[in-house]
């Protein structure tokens, strides 16, 4: 991309020349990226990316981590219930 | 006691922080790659002749950083992104060798931008295995109900569609009869499938409870949170192909509504206080509401992160960072009303239709990017309502609107500073 002439864009804007800082504007648009800005381009988009992303998995991982201590926990009250019927079931064999 | 202006704090937390660093100048100096490479930055001869050490070491440890950058880079543009975008998005080995050119030129311009792509590489793969682990925790724990609560979801939404091709009574009257006969049968079929797998998981809550009265109740508990544990599942692979989406239509069609999208749900949500949370649980499982509501965070976070990479992203060369300062300059003079430039509106106006003529004209995907990222700092208007939000100190996306925030208001701001803004 050609250098840009900051001061005279000013200028014209502030003269009202519209159409010249439009034309100013437009030709250093459409000149050819680098490929080093382009690399700039896709470089921005991939942290974009993963900071979306991010965003979104932790949220997910937020409610993960608080749904599985309490799965844990029925899990470990479901293995004391097994445990207390089975004592039950040898100590009924027994008594009978 | 004096008091620290905002300059002075601004300073001293932007002040490099290394008590002791056991950077060894001649170290980066012997290297003769290294000193090539530094001698064709612009300031190169000088700081190898003044042995700046602070300066020198920047550089080089950001030196030693962009081949794993650019392959880090590259992994994620072949692996996640392509698949992530079903393949609208992919890049040839002349767009990664851009790539590494601007890492090279970004080692002189802003060093540290490297290393924080990193910590944001790293991050996300640690938020990914955390995520695998609890995943892998969430199926050793439900046995075989999980496939059981799968397979029920799967049914439910089988019914529910064919309930709606079944239609209601007036849209019944204009179908054939063969037609409706078909449609009736796969909803009977398919009703009939849910009703056994229900009755074969209150069979096995039943066997249970009478076993063990105390171990049905807590069945129904599990199966509970299960349920939401799947069903976070299914909005998270949601709010990526959501985002996806908006992602693909920035590069493969020049499509930047989404982001004024993006500004009018930002504004809209701030009225409504806290929402910014995926509220997976509080939705009642109902798909609808759930998509219009991941619609919302989806392009609330896309907005947020928007302008946080456009004002940090550094996008190519000094004349392009030229014309986005002199963009800035002119539109925030032209808002003040400053020297009689007239409304900011019209200088928004101007340079807003001079980058969608050039966008409309330009095929290159990168191209339009850089313009997308120009055009986001022509529009003042949609950064202010998030600057204006409310904090969310509890959510992550909360810690992040902060972030973002923090950033708005500063021309380039660390994430250190944000995050110590945050803290205070």
């Amino acid at each position: 991309m050609q250098a840009f002439d900051t001061q005279r864009f000013t200028q014209l804007l502030a003269a009202g020349k519209r159409d010249e800082a439009k034309q100013m504007l437009k030709t250093v648009l459409s000149a050819e990226l680098t490929p080093a800005e382009q690399g700039a381009a896709y470089h921005a988009l991939a942290q974009l990316y993963l900071r979306v992303q991010q965003g979104l998995s932790e949220q997910y991982l937020e409610i993960l981590q608080e749904l599985l201590p309490k799965l844990e926990t029925i899990d470990q009250l479901k293995g004391q219930a097994q445990d207390q019927g089975k004592l039950a079931d040898v100590r009924g064999s027994l008594a009978a | 006691m004096a008091r620290l202006s905002a300059r002075d704090l601004d300073a001293e937390l932007d002040a490099p922080q290394r008590p002791e660093s056991s950077f060894r100048i001649e170290q980066a100096l012997n290297n003769p790659e290294f000193t090539a490479f530094l001698a064709q930055a612009e300031d190169g001869q000088e700081l190898i002749e003044t042995k700046d050490a602070s300066e020198i070491e920047r550089r080089y440890n950001a030196y030693l950083l962009v081949d794993l950058t650019t392959a880090d880079i590259k992994e994620l543009y072949q692996d996640q992104i392509r698949r992530d975008t079903g393949g609208e998005i992919q890049l040839d080995d002349r767009a990664f060798q851009g790539m590494e050119a601007h890492l090279r030129e970004l080692v002189h311009r802003r060093p540290e931008a490297i290393a924080e792509f990193g910590r944001d590489v790293a991050t996300y793969r640690d938020t990914q295995a955390k995520i695998d682990q609890g995943r892998q925790r969430v199926e050793q724990l439900g046995g075989s109900l999980i496939p059981m609560i799968r397979e029920r979801s799967q049914l439910k939404e089988r019914v529910a569609a064919a309930k709606k091709a079944k239609g209601n009574f007036v849209t019944r009257m204009f179908k054939r009869a063969d037609t409706k006969r078909a449609k009736d049968a796969e909803f009977d079929a398919a009703s009939r499938e849910l009703q056994q797998v229900q009755e074969r998981m209150r069979s096995v809550q039943a066997q249970r409870a009478e076993l063990r009265t105390m171990e049905g109740s807590l069945d129904a508990l599990q199966e509970k949170f299960f349920t939401d544990a799947l069903w976070a599942d299914e909005v998270k692979d949601q709010a990526q192909q959501r985002t996806m989406n908006l992602l693909a239509g920035y590069t493969a069609r020049g499509d930047f509504s989404a982001y004024d999208k993006a500004a009018t749900l930002t504004r809209r949500v701030q009225g409504g206080g806290e929402t910014s949370r995926i509220q997976y649980l509080d939705t009642a499982h109902d798909p609808q509401q759930v998509l219009e509501h991941l619609d919302t965070i989806v392009a609330e976070r896309m907005h947020d992160e928007l302008v946080v990479t456009a004002e940090t992203a550094d996008l190519g060369s000094e004349p392009l960072n030229d014309l986005r300062a002199s963009i800035a300059t002119f539109t925030q003079a032209a808002e003040r009303g400053a020297g009689g430039r007239g409304d900011a509106q019209a200088a928004d106006r101007l340079v807003r239709e001079t980058l969608e003529e050039v966008m409309d004209d330009t095929e290159d995907p990168a191209k339009r990017l850089v313009l997308g990222f120009l055009r986001l700092s022509v529009r003042p208007a949609t950064a202010a309502p998030a600057a204006a939000r409310p904090a969310r100190a509890t959510s992550a996306s909360g810690r992040r609107g902060g972030r973002a925030a923090a950033s708005r208001s500063q021309a380039r701001p660390t994430r250190r500073r944000a995050a110590r803004r945050t803290t205070a």
